[in-house]
């Protein structure tokens, strides 16, 4: 394979360096804030001095700032589980705890639907890039300006109003009804899982596939015009051949970096649907932490999107280096 | 009596543009002999290209093709999907311009061999292979090579790559477009002479295209001389590069930069060509030709065959090469 070793560790390093900047913003933050937690409870509670004194020592806020964030990586990076405090909405809950129930809820539905609109927006986009003009083409260019003309939260309430409120063919939010069992893997627990994740997952595709659809077409008008697309039309090379190997492989770029982006969207994108569907994933996780200022909670779903962000882009680079022989080889 | 393996009659390809219809080649005629090298020169844009397009069947759409091609005896017009892609590469094949990007940057040189070997032949992989090596090693290539990049080879080396992969089928015919350009005065010698020997040993007919004359001399047996879509001048290259016939030809072989014209001056044709968008129906090269009279600028001048076989489309043939 002759994978660059050096290219590896360069990104890795590059990876770690990123992780760090963004550990040192979601610190920054929250202390950005005049008012500290201390003078909260204070301010509430009419604490004398001497307890407040107390409770500052006990938070660590008394100590410099660089200490205060060397104890932050300490307890974040050094910890495992990391030690991302208590939740202030529903303590004694600690934030670690909550993130680890909504989590797999999240990945669940947004890998599976960026799965799903990566593949079929991708080939689409190859079949409509390759017939230039032709019906495939016209067809996806008009539904994608459709689509992308409409807000996501927009086209999830319209789902469930049409296919959950009016036709009732979907729950109309939730993720599971059998709440009081256990989640074994039983069938119909994963029916039920299925089935309330599916309107939120069709709004996500519907949302995001033209994106893809419409990158590689695009891509692929610039790469249709190449000399080795000709050269390779000129060779007689089987449809497949030219399709897979000549447009599709050296127009996937794009598209590995979209994926990465997408995931990023773990919280971000998939947040108004999260929401619209009372989803019990990291998107609906923040946006309560954030109707009640609950800041360990907030910056404990950063510190996730942060590691998912990053993550996500250093594996876009491996595939990147695994598909293009010039990014392995430099 | 040679026989002709590609006849064209009557060709035309336009193109259509927002100005209006380009027309890229307009009424050529041209014959090929077997096992023949025959030359097309001219400048930028004049429709060497087009034709070679046109021999394989790659003038894409929008653009559109009258007249009759035949390779082989196959109407290659005619052509169409799976037909027309067998026909490709097997009949003819093409050096393309620029090879340097004709190779697919993410195949290594191996897959790109074999693939058009296995697309044609629906050999094994590993039979391909073999065919692979054996290739490389008649264009003077070590068989490592079938492992690496384009991006990993030299500029020659691409060049070699780019026919072996040409001869892989050993085709009727073979097109060379500028095959030298991108290369450096060395390296373009070792191809030229490469290009001549493989041609040899595989029998194939080939037609180069290039702007430059001295390597059209060098190698080549015929020649056309083009002028914005149309042959102006053909017959065997040395009566024409020797004794130049039509006006644009003489312009042609002396702006031409050769070691033997040192310290004399180089003579740049005047102006610029018409475009090839509303052509004129007058002789097209009258605007910048330095002998044209009332009848250039009127109408267009037919053929007219000279005693050497040569084929002229002026009015004035010969004129100026006096005193030269």
């Amino acid at each position: 394979m002759g994978l660059s070793v050096r290219f590896l560790v360069r990104r890795a390093l590059y990876a770690v360096l990123t992780f760090f900047i963004a550990l040192l913003m979601i610190f920054i933050i929250p202390r950005l804030i005049a008012v500290s937690p201390v003078e909260i409870i204070a301010a509430s509670q009419q604490l004398p001095p001497s307890v407040i004194k107390l409770l500052t020592a006990q938070f660590g806020l008394d100590k410099p700032l660089y200490i205060q964030f060397l104890l932050y990586i300490k307890n974040v990076v050094f910890t495992f589980p990391p030690n991302l405090g208590f939740s202030y909405e529903y303590y004694p809950q600690s934030v670690w705890s909550m993130l680890v129930i909504s989590l797999p809820w999240t990945l669940f539905l947004v890998g599976s639907s960026v799965a799903v609109s990566a593949f079929v927006g991708t080939m689409a986009g190859l079949y409509a890039g390759m017939n230039r003009g032709k019906a495939l083409d016209k067809l996806l260019t008009y539904t994608s300006m459709a689509t992308q003309s409409m807000p996501y939260f927009w086209i999830a309430i319209m789902f469930q109003i049409i296919l959950a409120v009016v036709l009732r063919l979907f729950p109309i939010g939730g993720a599971i009804s059998i709440t009081d069992t256990s989640p074994v893997m039983s069938l119909e627990y994963i029916q039920d899982v299925l089935y309330h994740a599916m309107l939120p997952m069709i709004t996500i595709v519907v949302a995001t596939t033209p994106v893809y659809a419409i990158i590689m077409r695009n891509t692929l008008a610039d790469i249709i015009r190449e000399d080795y697309m000709v050269a390779g039309e000129a060779k007689g090379l089987r449809k497949s051949r030219l399709y897979y190997k000549y447009g599709l492989r050296n127009g996937i770029l794009p598209i590995v970096s979209l994926i990465a982006v997408h995931f990023g969207y773990v919280v971000g994108g998939a947040l108004l649907v999260e929401i619209v569907f009372s989803y019990p994933g990291v998107g609906t996780l923040l946006f309560n932490a954030i109707l009640s200022h609950d800041y360990p909670m907030i910056q404990g779903v950063f510190y996730i999107l942060g590691i998912t962000v990053i993550g996500a882009n250093f594996i876009a680079d491996l595939i990147y280096s695994y598909i293009d022989p010039r990014i392995r080889y430099s | 009596m040679a026989t002709t393996i590609a006849d064209i009659r009557g060709l035309s390809v336009t193109f259509p543009s927002k100005k209006g219809t380009v027309r890229a080649v307009d009424a050529v005629d041209l014959s090929i002999e077997e096992g023949s090298i025959f030359g097309i020169a001219g400048e930028s844009g004049c429709g060497k290209t087009t034709i070679g397009l046109s021999l394989l069947g790659m003038i894409r759409e929008p653009g559109s093709v009258e007249g009759t091609i035949a390779v082989n005896g196959k109407d290659v017009t005619s052509l169409r999907g799976e037909e027309r892609r067998l026909f490709r590469w097997k009949e003819v094949s093409m050096v393309f311009q620029g090879a340097m990007n004709s190779l697919n940057p993410v195949s290594s040189v191996g897959e790109q061999i074999t693939e058009v070997i296995i697309d044609h032949t629906g050999g094994t992989r590993k039979e391909a292979m073999n065919r692979a090596a054996d290739l490389l090693r008649k264009v003077r290539l070590p068989s490592d090579i079938l492992r690496r990049y384009p991006h990993q080879l030299s500029g020659g080396q691409k060049q070699r790559v780019v026919i072996a992969m040409a001869i892989a089928l050993s085709p009727k015919l073979i097109i060379a477009d500028e095959p030298t350009t991108a290369l450096d005065v060395v390296s373009q010698e070792h191809i030229l002479r490469l290009l001549k020997e493989v041609v040899k040993a595989s029998g194939s007919t080939v037609v180069i295209i290039s702007h430059d004359l001295s390597l059209i001399a060098d190698m080549c047996d015929r020649l056309a001389v083009m002028y914005l879509g149309r042959i102006v001048e053909s017959g065997r290259a040395q009566d024409v590069l020797s004794s130049p016939a039509h006006p644009y030809t003489r312009a042609l072989i002396d702006s031409n930069i050769t070691l033997d014209k040192r310290g004399k001056k180089v003579e740049s044709i005047p102006g610029y060509p018409p475009s090839p968008i509303n052509l004129p129906s007058n002789c097209r090269f009258s605007g910048r030709c330095p002998f044209a009279t009332n009848e250039c600028f009127d109408s267009e001048p037919p053929a007219s065959t000279l005693e050497d076989g040569r084929v002229v489309y002026c009015y004035h043939p010969r004129h100026g090469n006096e005193g030269k």
